[in-house]
């Protein structure tokens, strides 16, 4: 009877430090920037061949899909595009001058972090979101075509996330929207010839909105407003749209106010991507 | 068998993830961890295999999927000694394989739920956790009842030996 009582107690403390070994490796394994090794990556890039040849004729009707679903108003987009075709002249003429007033500017300020200074790798979503809690996809590019760590990623409507993991043939992106507690974000709100400077702190789901909190500056800021990031902390490059400012709410003791941001980025659907190189990139 | 069942739930978790909305209110996949209910019955008397079959396929989740090395495997090893304390004490049908299920991925969510918080990866949100679980039973326990079906055909066909 003694003895079984004693096992028992044995049992329960190896279970004790079992648990709290596998917390503390968890936690080293999930939180830390850890690179791949070897093994992992071999295995990564191996299996990127198979996902690939799986994903081919699934991608092909996807595809198909969209363009049978595009075809549908391609009269209204042609006039559309018309239109605009029309104004394109006049912006080049404009962007011409910027550019030249821009390169100006730089070489007088020595100014290298723009966004103008990167290279552009367009890349495939092979995966979305798998695992659930970390809001990741992983791409068909990675260090063999020049994709490090911390690399900001894209899409045609603006910046979805930046490259946490990187093998020979695959990169992992941690998206904007993650719940990571140290995945925050520095962004600026431009109202009028200034800017409003603020973290992103969260992301609801259903209404594809942002959350910025403690923005203490008064200024009046107009619904629509774009936000774009800053550039601070060196990994986004300062001008990427994040989205465009939704509503605006004071805190429960009046003091700082609450911005809602409408995603510029459907995070639904994501299947192509451009990941940016940044010429200046040391690490 | 059993590795052809693990190998397709690989293939279609990526393939499904691919399809369906990353955002999705009702669709999310746990395929990989409603495999090791189907294959089960195929370790007859080899429990210990079945464990050791449990932790590989999450250390291979691990690799392919999430780079988050060992953490699936001992996730994948736990509900495997689920698995197997509920399946000794019940009759593998379709039914049992169902409820199986939604333990499955009421406990498969919970637990890495739980440890994410401990370790301050994410804050406490009892809603996001809800959801997480509600929007996953639909798909995955049909998957589980189309998946043990066409195995139980083949079986029959094949006379592949299974615990009943």
């Amino acid at each position: 009877m003694k003895k079984k009582k004693l096992e028992k107690k044995y049992i329960l403390i190896i279970i004790l430090i079992s648990a709290t070994l596998f917390l503390g490796f968890s936690a080293t394994l999930i939180k830390t920037d850890r690179k791949l090794n070897p093994v992992e990556q071999i295995i990564k890039d191996t299996s990127l061949v198979v996902i690939k040849i799986v994903n081919t004729p699934i991608d092909f009707i996807k595809d198909k899909i969209n363009e049978t679903k595009e075809k549908k108003d391609l009269y209204k987009k042609y006039k559309e595009l018309e239109k605009k075709v029309k104004e394109t002249d006049l912006i080049n003429a404009e962007k011409k001058e910027l550019e030249r007033e821009l390169e100006e500017m730089k070489n007088l300020l020595d100014l290298t972090s723009a966004l103008s200074e990167d290279s552009y790798l367009n890349a495939t979503v092979i995966n979305r979101n798998l695992g659930y809690w970390y809001n990741t996809i992983t791409i068909d590019k990675g260090t063999n075509s020049g994709i490090k760590e911390d690399m900001a990623v894209i899409t045609s409507e603006g910046l979805i996330g930046k490259i946490v993991k990187a093998s020979n043939f695959t990169s992992t992106v941690k998206l904007l929207t993650s719940e990571d507690a140290n995945n925050k974000t520095s962004i600026r709100i431009e109202v009028n010839d200034k800017y409003i400077y603020g973290l992103l702190t969260g992301y609801n789901k259903d209404t594809n909105t942002f959350t910025i909190e403690g923005i203490s500056d008064n200024s009046e800021i107009p619904s629509g407003s774009f936000v774009t990031t800053t550039g601070m902390g060196n990994i986004f490059p300062s001008g990427i749209l994040v989205g465009k400012v939704k509503t605006i709410s004071k805190d429960h003791f009046d003091l700082a106010r609450t911005i809602e941001i409408e995603s510029a980025v459907d995070f639904n659907n994501i299947s192509y991507v451009t990941v940016l190189k940044r010429k200046d990139y040391q690490k | 068998m059993i590795p052809s069942i693990i190998i397709i739930s690989f293939i279609l978790e990526n393939i499904v993830s691919n399809i369906i909305p990353v955002n999705t209110t009702l669709f999310n996949v746990c395929f990989v961890p409603i495999s090791l209910i189907i294959i089960y019955p195929y370790f007859n008397k080899f429990n210990n295999k079945y464990l050791v079959t449990c932790f590989i396929t999450g250390l291979c989740y691990d690799l392919i999927f999430t780079s988050t090395l060992f953490f699936y495997a001992i996730i994948f090893l736990v509900i495997g000694v689920v698995i197997k304390y509920i399946c000794n004490r019940l009759s593998i049908n379709t039914i049992s394989i169902s409820i199986l299920s939604i333990i499955v991925i009421l406990l498969y969510r919970v637990f890495v739920y739980f440890v994410l918080v401990v370790i301050n990866y994410f804050k406490y949100d009892f809603n996001y956790l809800l959801k997480s679980i509600y929007s996953s039973i639909i798909l995955n326990v049909i998957y589980a009842i189309i998946i043990y079906l066409i195995t139980d055909y083949i079986s029959k066909k094949l006379k592949i030996q299974k615990k009943i």
